[in-house]
C-alpha cells in the first residue's frame, strides 16, 4: 500500500478550557439572530459544499494517509453523499423552514392554527471521522445541514472509548487526526466563526464538552458510549440523537442469482474493510446451498483482487492496530472453516487485514459474539430462514436487516417479522446514499433520524401557534365561569361523534351508534359559512338586489368581530 | 364543594414483583404481532373512546372527589378534548400508517425507495395515557398518577374492562414502584410532569438506549399590548388560571404589560372576577390544590410577595383550596416569579418596555408556551421571533393543546418530542427505510463500486458528483443550472 498525498496539517487538541468560551461565543452568534436568514443559511450551506469541492484532493489525500482509502471509495462515500447532501439542503432549506398550516377542521380554522419552525438554538455532534471519515455539519439554528462526509460513517467497536473528540458542531476522531487537521484548518476558511466552530480532542475534551449545555446532541457511535452521552445530556433535558451500529444480519434465500448477490455482499462487506456500520455482519443460508454461495463468493474475491489482497489498492486499512489485535483474537477463535483470507497475509504494522470468508459458523461462535465492523464475512447455515429469523429476534434490533430473494412472499415476511434501522432487499448500502430515505436506528441500534429533511425536522423545534379571533367566545362561551347546568348540557354537546365499537377480541360494552349531534353543529357552520361568502360576494359584485332581511342581520352578527 | 373525602381512596397500588411480569408479557404479545393488523388498532382505539365517552359521569365524580372540580371543565377541558384526540386518531391513523414514497429522483428511481412506519415494542406512559401506543401498535404500559387516586383508579378499574389486556396494562403506585418501572427496559417513555422528575425519567432511559418525550412546565408569560381590548384578555387569562385553580401546564405563569397601562387591566380583572364569581370566590366551584405540599407552597408565595392583593387572596387550609389571587405591581426579582407557579395566582408585572420583559424571558429556560395578547401584527411578529418556546399563542391561551392537527410540545426546559396526532403517531413509530435493487443496476449504473479500482472507476464516480452552484452566480451558470444533465 503505498501512502499517496503530500504534507498534511497535524491535529491538535482544544484546550479544555476552551470549550465553555467556544459555547458561549455560538450561543452569541445564535442570539444574533444572523442565521434567521435564509439567505445566510445558504450563503453558508453553498461555503460548506465549496469547502468539500475545491479541496477534494486533499481530502482524498488525507483519506488515505488515514485509512489507505482508494479515490473510488472516497468519492462514492465522501464526496457524492456529502454534496448531495448539501445540494438538497441549499435547494430546500426556504421551503422546509416555512411555517405548516394545520390540516382544515371547520371548527378550528378561525383560531389559524400553524406550526413555525423554529431553530434549537446551538448543537452538538459528536462524529465519527473515523473509518470512513463522517464530517457532521449541523449548523447552528434551523439550517441544518447535516452534511455526512460519508455516507457509510464507520461504528467504532466497542475497544474504541471515544469515537472522536467533541467539535461543538463536530467531534471528530483522533483516529484519523489527518482528516481531522485539515477540516479543523478549513472549516475557518469557507464558514461563519460566530455560529460553526471544530472541538478536537480525546476523552477529557469530549467529556469537558458533554457537561455542557446543548440544545441538542447528535452522537454517532458505539452504544456504550451513547448511554454516556445520552446520560449527559439528560442531565440537561437535552434531547440526543444517536446513531450506533449493530449486527447487521442478510437472510439469502438460495434461489436468488447468487452470483449478484454474492458481488454485493463482498463490496459492502470489504468497503472500507468492514469499517461501515450498514455493512452486512453475517449472511444466514439454508445448510443445503452453502457450497454454492461459497463457490460465488469465492469467484467474486478472485474477480475483485486478480493480484492478491495484500497487493491490491482497493482495500483500505483498519483504523488501529487495537482493531486489528480485536478481530485476530476474534478469527482465531473461531470453530468455522476458513475459506477465503485468513491470518497469512495479514500486517499488524501496516493495519491490513486481508478479507475473511468463514463457513459453518455457528450459533455461540466469537465470531457472532458482536458487531465484528471489520473485513470477516461469517456464513452461518441454517435449516430455513425462520430460524435466522428467530435468532436475529431474540437479539438486539441491527441497524439494518438484508433480504436477498426474488419471492415476493418471503421478502413481506422477512420486512413484517423483523425490526432493524432499515431494511435492504437484494443489496446492502444503498439505502444510505439515497435522498429522502431517513437514516436511524431502532432499539440498541439508535434513535432519531437524519439525511435532509429528517435532519432539518430533528434540529428544529416545531412551535404550535394560535391566533384566537374575540367573536369565538360567543360559540365556546360556556368555558368561562360561572359554571351553570345548562352550561354542562353545552359542554357535553360538543363531543365528538363516535361510531358503535366494531366486533372482536376483548370485552367490552356494546352500543348504539350516537346520534350525529356534531353533524348537525357542523351543517350550521357549514351553512352559515355559505351564507357569509354569498354575502361577501354580493358585496363585491355591487348587487343591491333584495336579500331577506333576517339573513343580513344573521350574517352581520356573525362577521362583526373585535367588539365584545 | 369540598372534596368529599368520606371516600376512601380505592386506588391499589401494584405489587413491585408483579411489575417486571407485565413487562414480558406484554412483550410477547407484541412480538406475536396481534398489533400488526391495523383494523385491530382501529377496534382497540374504539374501545378507548367508549371507554371515556361512556363514563363521563364516572369521571366527573372522580374529579371532583379528587380537586373538587366543576363539570364544566371536566367536560369541557379533559373529557372532550380526549374523546376529539381520539376520534382524529381514529379517522386518520390508516392514512398515517400507509408506507411512503419519498419524492421521485431520477437517479434513485430503479431502487423503489419506501418508508415504512413501524412500531417500536414496548411503549412506557407516565402520565395521562393516550391512543398514540394503541394506533403505532405498541404495547403500553401506564403509569398513572397516584395524586390523584379517584381518577386513576377509575381508569385502572374501566380500562380491563375495554381494551386487550395482554396489550394494555395500567401500574399505579408512588416513587418505589415508579423506581421499579424505570429500571425495565421500554422501546419509548413518554413522560408528563416537572422537569425534576423529567430529569430522572431520562436519565433512566439513557442507560437502556431508551428514546423519551418529555411535557414538562415552565413559566408561560404574557406580554399584553396596552392597545388591546382589556375586557377580552382579563376574560380569558382568568378562565386559563381558574381552570384546575392553575394546574395545568399551559396556564399563563404571569402578565407583562407597560406601566401606563396597568390600571385598564387590574380594572378589566376586577370587573370580570365579579362576573366569573358573582357570590364570591368562596362559593364558586373552583378546584382545589392536588395535595397539601402545593397548598403551603402556594400559600407561603402569597404571603411572601411584595405585590399587591387585586382580587381573591382568600384560603382555606382545610380543603387545600385559594382563591384565584391577581397581585399587581409584582417586580421581576419578586418570590412569585422564582419557579412555575402552577396554582392559583396571577401577577402582573408592569414593565418600562417590552424588550426588558423579553430580555428577562430569555435569560431563563424556555417556557412551554409564550402568550400575546395584541391586535397588532408587529407585535404578533416582534413576539414570535424574539422569543423561544414550546408554543406561540396570540389572544388566547391553553387551547393551542385542543387543537387537532398541532403538535404539542416543549423546547429547553419544557421538555422535548411532540405528541397529539400525526406528531404522537411518529413520535412511538420507528421510520424504517427500504429500497430494492433491481439486477441491472450493477450493469447499468452502479458498476463502477465493484473492485478493482481503476482509473476507468474514478472517472465514472466524479460524473455522478452533485452539481454545486456557484458562490457568484452569472448568466452562464444560471443557464447551466437548468439543464437536466
Amino acid at each position: 500500500m503505498v501512502i499517496k498525498g503530500g504534507p498534511q496539517p497535524t491535529l491538535a487538541y482544544t484546550p479544555i478550557d476552551d470549550i465553555p468560551r467556544i459555547r458561549e461565543r455560538l450561543k452569541a452568534g445564535f442570539n444574533s439572530g444572523k442565521l434567521r436568514s435564509i439567505e445566510y443559511r445558504k450563503n453558508q450551506l453553498l461555503q460548506l459544499a465549496h469547502l468539500v469541492n475545491e479541496n477534494s484532493k486533499r481530502i482524498e489525500d488525507a483519506l488515505a494517509v488515514d485509512l489507505g482509502k482508494h479515490t473510488v471509495e472516497t468519492r462514492i462515500a465522501e464526496f457524492n453523499g456529502t454534496l448531495g447532501e448539501i445540494v438538497e439542503a441549499y435547494h430546500n432549506v426556504a421551503k422546509w423552514s416555512k411555517a405548516d398550516s394545520a390540516p382544515f377542521n371547520i371548527q378550528w380554522f378561525p383560531m389559524r392554527p400553524k406550526v413555525y419552525k423554529s431553530p434549537k438554538g446551538v448543537v452538538l455532534i459528536i462524529g465519527p471521522f473515523n473509518a470512513s471519515s463522517g464530517i457532521w455539519f449541523a449548523m447552528t439554528k434551523k439550517l441544518i445541514v447535516s452534511t455526512l462526509f460519508s455516507t457509510p460513517s464507520g461504528v467504532p467497536s466497542e475497544l474504541w472509548p471515544f469515537r472522536g473528540p467533541p467539535s461543538d458542531e463536530h467531534h471528530r476522531n483522533r483516529q484519523t487526526p489527518t482528516i481531522s487537521g485539515l477540516i479543523t484548518e478549513l472549516l475557518p476558511k469557507y464558514m461563519d466563526q460566530d455560529l460553526f466552530q471544530v472541538i478536537n480532542g480525546g476523552v477529557p475534551e469530549t467529556s469537558k464538552a458533554l457537561e455542557l449545555q446543548w440544545d441538542h446532541i447528535v452522537f454517532t457511535g458505539s452504544a456504550t458510549v451513547g448511554k454516556i452521552v445520552a446520560s449527559a445530556a439528560a442531565k440537561h433535558l437535552t434531547p440526543v440523537t444517536l446513531e450506533l451500529g449493530g449486527q447487521n444480519p442478510v437472510f439469502l434465500d438460495p434461489s436468488y442469482d447468487l452470483e449478484v448477490a454474492a458481488r454485493r455482499l463482498l463490496w459492502g462487506r470489504f468497503m472500507n474493510l468492514g469499517q461501515v456500520c450498514t455493512s452486512p455482519n453475517h449472511i444466514f443460508i439454508p445448510a443445503s446451498a452453502q457450497d454454492r454461495l461459497v463457490d460465488a463468493l469465492s469467484k467474486a474475491y478472485d474477480s475483485f483482487y486478480p493480484e492478491g489482497t495484500a497487493n491490491s489498492d482497493s482495500l483500505s486499512r483498519l483504523v488501529s492496530t487495537g482493531a486489528f489485535d480485536r478481530l485476530q483474537g476474534i478469527l482465531e477463535k473461531t470453530r468455522g472453516t476458513i475459506v477465503r483470507g485468513g491470518l497469512a497475509e495479514a500486517d499488524r504494522e501496516g493495519r491490513f487485514f486481508p478479507p475473511t470468508i468463514v463457513k459453518d459458523v455457528k450459533e455461540g461462535d466469537s465470531l457472532l459474539d458482536a458487531e465484528l465492523f471489520g473485513p470477516i464475512l461469517p456464513i452461518v447455515p441454517v435449516k430455513d430462514l425462520q430460524e435466522g429469523i428467530d435468532y436475529t429476534n431474540a437479539r438486539p434490533h441491527p441497524l439494518a436487516a438484508y433480504v436477498f430473494s426474488d419471492d415476493a412472499k418471503l421478502k413481506k415476511h422477512v420486512i413484517e417479522n423483523t425490526h432493524s434501522g432499515a431494511i435492504g432487499i437484494n443489496d446492502v448500502c444503498v439505502h444510505m446514499a439515497i435522498p429522502g430515505l431517513p437514516f436511524g436506528g431502532v432499539g440498541t441500534s439508535g434513535y432519531g433520524a437524519h439525511t435532509g429533511k429528517f435532519s432539518f425536522d430533528t434540529f428544529t423545534h416545531h412551535r404550535s401557534s394560535v391566533d384566537s379571533p374575540a367573536w369565538v367566545d360567543k360559540f365556546v362561551g360556556f368555558r368561562f365561569p360561572p359554571y351553570t347546568d345548562k352550561k354542562v348540557k353545552q359542554a357535553r354537546l360538543i363531543a365528538a361523534r363516535i361510531p358503535a365499537p366494531r366486533p372482536g377480541p376483548g370485552i367490552g360494552p356494546a352500543k348504539a351508534q350516537k346520534s350525529g349531534l356534531l353533524v348537525s353543529a357542523q351543517s350550521v357552520a357549514v351553512a352559515l359559512g355559505v351564507l357569509i361568502f354569498a354575502l361577501g360576494l354580493r358585496r363585491a359584485l355591487g348587487y343591491d338586489g333584495w336579500v331577506p332581511p333576517t339573513l343580513v342581520a344573521l350574517a352581520n352578527r356573525f362577521s362583526v368581530s373585535g367588539s365584545s | 364543594m369540598s372534596p368529599s373525602k368520606g371516600t376512601a381512596s380505592v386506588l391499589q397500588y401494584t405489587p413491585i414483583d408483579e411489575i417486571p411480569k407485565i413487562r414480558e408479557h406484554l412483550k410477547a404479545t407484541y412480538n406475536s404481532g396481534r398489533l400488526l393488523p391495523l383494523e385491530y388498532r382501529k377496534q382497540q382505539l374504539l374501545r378507548l373512546i367508549h371507554l371515556v365517552e361512556g363514563n363521563y359521569a364516572r369521571f366527573e365524580e372522580a374529579f371532583k372527589v379528587d380537586l373538587g372540580r366543576h363539570a364544566v371543565e371536566v367536560t369541557g377541558a379533559e373529557l372532550n378534548n380526549t374523546v376529539m384526540d381520539l376520534m382524529y386518531l381514529h379517522d386518520n391513523f390508516e392514512t398515517w400508517a400507509k408506507p411512503e414514497k419519498p419524492g421521485f429522483n431520477l437517479k434513485f428511481w430503479a431502487f423503489g425507495p419506501v418508508i415504512r412506519r413501524v412500531p417500536k415494542g414496548v411503549v412506557l406512559v407516565v402520565g395521562p395515557f393516550n391512543g398514540g401506543a394503541i394506533v403505532t401498535g405498541n404495547a403500553c404500559v401506564v403509569k398513572m398518577s397516584e395524586l390523584t387516586p379517584n381518577v386513576s383508579a377509575t381508569l385502572t378499574e374501566l380500562l380491563p374492562r375495554y381494551l386487550d389486556q395482554d396489550l394494555f396494562r395500567v401500574v399505579n403506585g408512588g416513587i418505589p414502584e415508579t423506581t421499579a418501572v424505570l429500571q425495565l427496559q421500554w422501546d419509548h417513555i413518554v413522560f408528563t410532569g416537572s422537569a425534576a422528575v423529567g430529569r430522572i425519567i431520562a436519565i433512566a432511559a439513557a442507560k437502556h438506549l431508551t428514546p423519551t418525550t418529555l411535557e414538562l412546565g415552565g413559566q408561560c408569560p404574557v406580554f399584553c399590548d396596552p392597545k388591546m381590548d382589556m375586557y377580552l384578555t382579563a376574560r380569558r387569562l382568568l378562565w386559563a388560571k381558574a381552570l384546575n385553580a392553575g394546574q395545568t401546564c399551559t396556564t399563563v405563569n404571569h402578565i407583562f404589560v407597560p406601566y401606563e397601562a396597568q390600571d385598564a387591566l387590574v380594572e378589566a380583572f376586577t370587573k370580570v372576577y365579579k362576573e366569573f364569581f358573582p357570590e364570591g370566590p368562596e362559593r364558586a366551584p373552583i378546584s382545589t390544590l392536588v395535595t397539601d405540599v402545593a397548598f403551603k407552597r402556594i400559600r407561603g408565595l402569597s404571603e411572601k410577595t411584595k405585590g399587591e392583593i387585586v382580587c381573591g387572596g382568600q384560603w382555606d387550609e382545610g380543603r387545600r383550596w385559594m382563591a384565584p389571587t391577581i397581585l399587581k405591581n409584582v417586580a421581576l426579582d419578586d418570590t412569585v416569579m422564582e419557579n412555575e407557579l402552577f396554582g392559583p395566582i396571577l401577577p402582573i408585572v408592569p414593565v418600562r418596555d417590552f424588550q426588558d420583559a423579553i430580555d428577562w424571558t430569555n435569560s431563563r429556560s424556555h417556557p412551554l408556551a409564550v402568550y400575546a395578547f395584541t391586535d397588532d401584527a408587529k407585535f404578533k411578529e416582534y413576539g414570535k421571533s424574539n422569543t423561544h418556546s414550546g408554543q406561540f399563542v396570540v389572544n388566547d391561551t391553553t387551547l393551542q393543546t385542543i387543537i387537532p392537527g398541532l403538535p404539542f410540545g416543549g423546547v429547553g426546559e419544557s421538555g422535548y418530542g411532540m405528541v397529539k396526532g400525526r406528531y404522537i403517531f411518529d413520535t412511538l413509530s420507528h421510520m424504517r427505510a427500504t429500497c430494492e435493487s433491481p439486477w441491472f443496476v450493477d450493469s447499468m449504473v452502479l458498476g463502477w463500486r465493484f473492485p478493482p479500482y481503476t482509473d476507468a472507476k474514478v472517472k465514472q464516480a466524479a460524473a455522478l458528483k452533485p452539481r454545486v452552484p456557484p458562490l457568484n452566480p452569472s448568466w452562464g451558470s444560471m443557464l447551466r443550472s437548468w439543464m437536466p444533465f
